[in-house]
């Protein structure tokens, strides 16, 4: 159930009704949505009732193709899951700008839970 | 103060090309803090990807320009490219004119995302250039003339007070 594309790598592991998403390396691609939007279709309806940790850590790039189809995932699985918590790096001046604005959409979205360290 | 500085980088209408400039800005911009060099990478990547994903033959070569202008204060990055689709340009307007004529461009940035989500939006996501509006600190501007799209990005803060 990972994500293994030529940059962009996401992790999943399952412990005691908890699942952890880590990803890492870069998403570039023209069309980001081919890669990640299915992967997510098959991991999503596995989280039901899940507590779900989704750690953004380790990403080295985002292109601003890659926000609509990684924010419809995390919308996706709190629709789902128990409680979502994404973790990002504030440090990381990128991170920080660009979940700036899932921290303003997640207000609304009570089980989604965002840290920045 | 020295003389502002303008650089010219080819961008081919590859692929490759977008994470290749993005190398390129960020040796550019090395000497100046983290923040001032990741916006300026980032502007770069995003107006290369329009230049890919929309640009067109210009002197018979596939192929746009991103040009640098960097002084003490200031910079700017432009993207120039031949169009095919007038389309294209047409998107582009509205995009810019909706951003100028925004109180805080990050609203509509997060109302943009808030129907991408929802599966409300037709066409381009447009979140490239309300990114270098917003994440970028940057105004934007473009014109169109003789097949040749040029959008110009202008760093709001001066380069030293970014940190």
């Amino acid at each position: 159930m990972n994500l293994v594309s030529d940059n962009l790598f996401a992790t999943v592991t399952r412990l005691e009704g908890k699942v952890s998403i880590v990803f890492d390396g870069k998403s570039d691609r023209q069309n980001p949505g081919e890669i990640i939007t299915p992967w997510s279709e098959k991991v999503v309806p596995t989280l039901s009732g899940l507590d779900v940790d989704v750690d953004f850590r380790g990403l080295k790039y985002l292109n601003s193709s890659s926000f609509m189809p990684i924010f419809k995932m995390l919308s996706s699985a709190r629709d789902i899951a128990n409680n979502v918590h994404v973790r990002y790096d504030g440090s990381v001046n990128w991170q920080r700008l660009s979940f700036a604005s899932l921290e303003t959409i997640a207000k609304s979205w009570p089980n989604l839970h965002l840290s920045n360290h | 103060m020295t003389q502002p500085m303008e650089h010219r980088f080819e961008i081919p209408l590859v692929w490759d090309s977008v994470s290749k400039i993005r190398l390129e800005v960020g040796v550019l911009f090395s000497s100046y803090i983290d923040e001032v060099r990741d916006r300026a990478v980032m502007i770069a990547s995003e107006l290369a990807e329009n230049i890919v994903k929309y640009g067109a033959v210009i002197d018979d070569e596939r192929v746009g320009f991103i040009t640098v202008c960097l002084s003490d204060e200031q910079f700017s990055i432009h993207s120039h490219n031949a169009v095919g689709d007038i389309r294209h340009v047409q998107a582009v307007e509205a995009i810019i004119e909706e951003i100028n004529d925004s109180d805080d461009p990050s609203k509509l940035s997060i109302s943009r995302l808030r129907k991408l989500i929802a599966g409300s939006v037709d066409g381009p996501s447009q979140l490239g250039l309300l990114r270098v509006a917003t994440d970028g600190n940057s105004d934007l501007s473009c014109r169109f003339g003789d097949t040749v799209l040029t959008i110009e990005a202008v760093h709001r803060d001066s380069v030293g007070d970014a940190a």
